[in-house]
């Protein structure tokens, strides 16, 4: 398995290096935002501004957005970019099976992202001489976040590999998110309460803005909730996507596009 | 020993309009080292055969088993298949050969050294070795063809599937795919490919299976499968002639009529029907000929042939003036 890492890493990066002008660029617009962000351009952080208007919040609120966003679509852009260049088949062949190589590739072009992410943001903050403070406790809902976004994304990837192009079903699925990513389930109380900490990617919304804009400590029955619910969303995106598989294989869809 | 043996293997797909049967009932063996061609028009159900070998569709009903194992339902069949599928799309285009090999080997299972050590290897074997680094989209439909089939061998598998090889290739990169196919297949490698072009398959395959509309209407050796039509294949060369003749009649004995000529394939008894037919105009040469691929391919499935190369002349029977 650690082989397929390092393979998928490998690609991803050597991709990144082919077109340099495209990394160039990404990283110019990356180090574009986050020098709006410290001018205080709160917008920019679309949802982000409900973790409070420090600048840590900010920042700690565009990544959740970004995280989510990119763990979502990924999944679902990758099956339909290899159906479009005929290489599904060949993931299909492989002998780690093409759920696992799906996920690596994801997790893989993820790390890039965030590498390159977090070395813009240091930059920016050597550039403007500011300085971050957040709890690293803050951190553990972050991967929560990213967990259940991954389940999203094999949600929308299981739609792909069926229906083939999902673009509009992203959109759906990203409106929704936001929403999710605002709603205050932690406040509910009850049956709400309870639905609300069924909703995907919204207990772990709700953790970071317990730590980031109440200030309250970690709580880890909160955190045991959390990752409960992004392993839920996870194994119902694998559950789907191995159900979709099945049926591409079944009505002969793999190689179509 | 058989390294593929499908037993009685059926496909229907349905869509809103239409049930198409594209598989009814293919039974096939491939003994190891050896290849087959898998013969047939378009739509005839290569392409959904090959697919179901590799697991990649799934039968309705019947069995596949490489080497034993069901791919359909056993992942580790998988390391024994290797495939190229719909031509040059099975590689990432930005990427380099080099960098496709390896990391498709990582896929294989292969360690990432091992894969880069046979992705060199793999390279200098098909003449790649000085573009290993030149991504695989400037690279020229032949050379793309062959990183494909390099990477299907990176994890040397005993099986190894093509789905129309030589397609869209000149006739130099054509010739060369074709010169390392029979290089595979020499060093035990067991080929089944599909084409829809004759001389592919005459020139490459061990033995031949004609498949039509979902069926197999012939599977047997290529030369014993040659030799039995040639038996009954003749040419009649006629001289000038005023009447016309009765094509109808001579299409129904299995005749047909191609500018001075008469070409006949049919038992021989038949042959003196033939010449009844076109009495009393003269007859220049009579001669027996060697039946192509073609030949055979119209006979069994009545259809037309997408190639047509030249009927090779092999026994003079009879000449006159």
């Amino acid at each position: 398995m650690l082989s397929l890492v390092a393979a998928e890493l490998k690609r991803t990066w050597t991709l990144q290096k082919r077109y340099p002008l495209d990394l160039v660029v990404g990283m110019a617009m990356m180090g574009v935002s986050f020098y709006a962000l410290f001018l205080g351009a709160q917008y920019l952080a679309g949802p982000a501004t409900q973790f409070g208007d420090r600048l840590d919040s900010l920042i700690i609120g565009y990544g959740l957005w970004t995280l989510v966003v990119m763990s979502m679509n990924g999944i679902a852009l990758l099956i339909q970019g290899e159906a479009r260049t005929g290489t599904l088949e060949q993931i299909y062949l492989s002998s780690y099976g093409a759920l696992r190589v799906i996920l690596t590739r994801a997790a893989a072009g993820l790390m890039v992202s965030l590498t390159t992410s977090v070395a813009m943001l240091l930059i920016m903050l050597v550039v403007t001489r500011r300085e971050l403070h957040f709890p690293l406790a803050t951190l553990l809902p972050l991967a929560t976040v990213v967990v259940g976004a991954h389940g999203l994304g094999l949600t929308l990837g299981a739609l792909a590999l069926v229906f083939k192009r999902v673009q509009e079903m992203m959109r759906l699925f990203q409106f929704s998110l936001l929403a999710l990513v605002i709603l205050p389930v932690e406040q509910w109380h009850g049956v709400a309460g309870f639905l609300g900490m069924s909703l995907p990617v919204a207990p772990s919304a709700g953790q970071l803005r317990d730590l980031m804009a109440r200030g309250t400590g970690f709580d880890p029955g909160f955190f045991a909730l959390t990752v409960t619910n992004a392993l839920a969303y996870f194994l119902l995106g694998v559950g789907l996507f191995l159900w979709a598989s099945r049926v591409a294989r079944k009505r002969g869809l793999l190689g179509q596009y | 020993m058989n390294v593929l043996e499908i037993r009685d293997l059926r496909k229907t797909f349905h869509s809103r309009r239409k049930t198409v049967e594209a598989v009814c009932g293919v039974s096939l063996a491939v003994a190891e080292g050896s290849i087959l061609a898998f013969l047939g028009p378009n739509g005839a159900g290569k392409t959904t055969t090959i697919k179901m070998i590799a697991g990649l569709v799934r039968p309705d009903s019947g069995s596949v088993r490489v080497l034993g194992r069901d791919p359909n339902a056993d992942s580790r069949a998988l390391g024994d298949i290797g495939a190229v599928l719909e031509g040059n799309r099975n590689t990432y285009w930005r990427l380099a050969p080099e960098e496709n090999i390896e990391y498709f080997g990582v896929l294989k299972g292969l360690r990432p050294r091992q894969a880069r050590r046979r992705a060199s290897e793999l390279l200098e074997e098909f003449g790649l070795g000085d573009k290993r680094g030149v991504p695989t989209q400037k690279l020229s439909r032949g050379m793309q063809q062959q990183v494909s089939l390099a990477v299907a061998m990176i994890h040397n598998p005993r099986l190894l599937l093509l789905d129309e090889p030589t397609l869209g290739l000149d006739v130099t990169a054509a010739e060369r795919m074709k010169g390392m196919i029979r290089d595979i297949a020499a060093r035990g490698h067991t080929v089944l490919l599909t084409t829809h072009q004759l001389t592919v398959a005459e020139e490459l395959a061990n033995r031949v299976a004609i498949i039509h509309r979902g069926r197999i209407v012939t599977e047997e050796p290529t030369a014993e499968l040659l030799r039995r039509f040639s038996g009954e294949a003749f040419r009649v060369e006629l001289g000038p002639h005023t009447n016309g003749f009765d094509r109808d009649a001579l299409a129904r004995l299995g005749a047909s009529i191609q500018d001075s000529a008469i070409e006949y394939i049919g038992p021989p008894a038949g042959l003196y029907r033939v010449l009844d037919l076109v009495r009393p105009t003269p007859i220049v040469k009579l001669e027996k000929v060697e039946a192509s691929l073609t030949d055979v391919f119209l006979r069994l499935t009545g259809a037309a042939a997408p190639a047509l190369p030249a009927a090779a002349p092999k026994e003079e029977v009879l000449t006159h003036a």
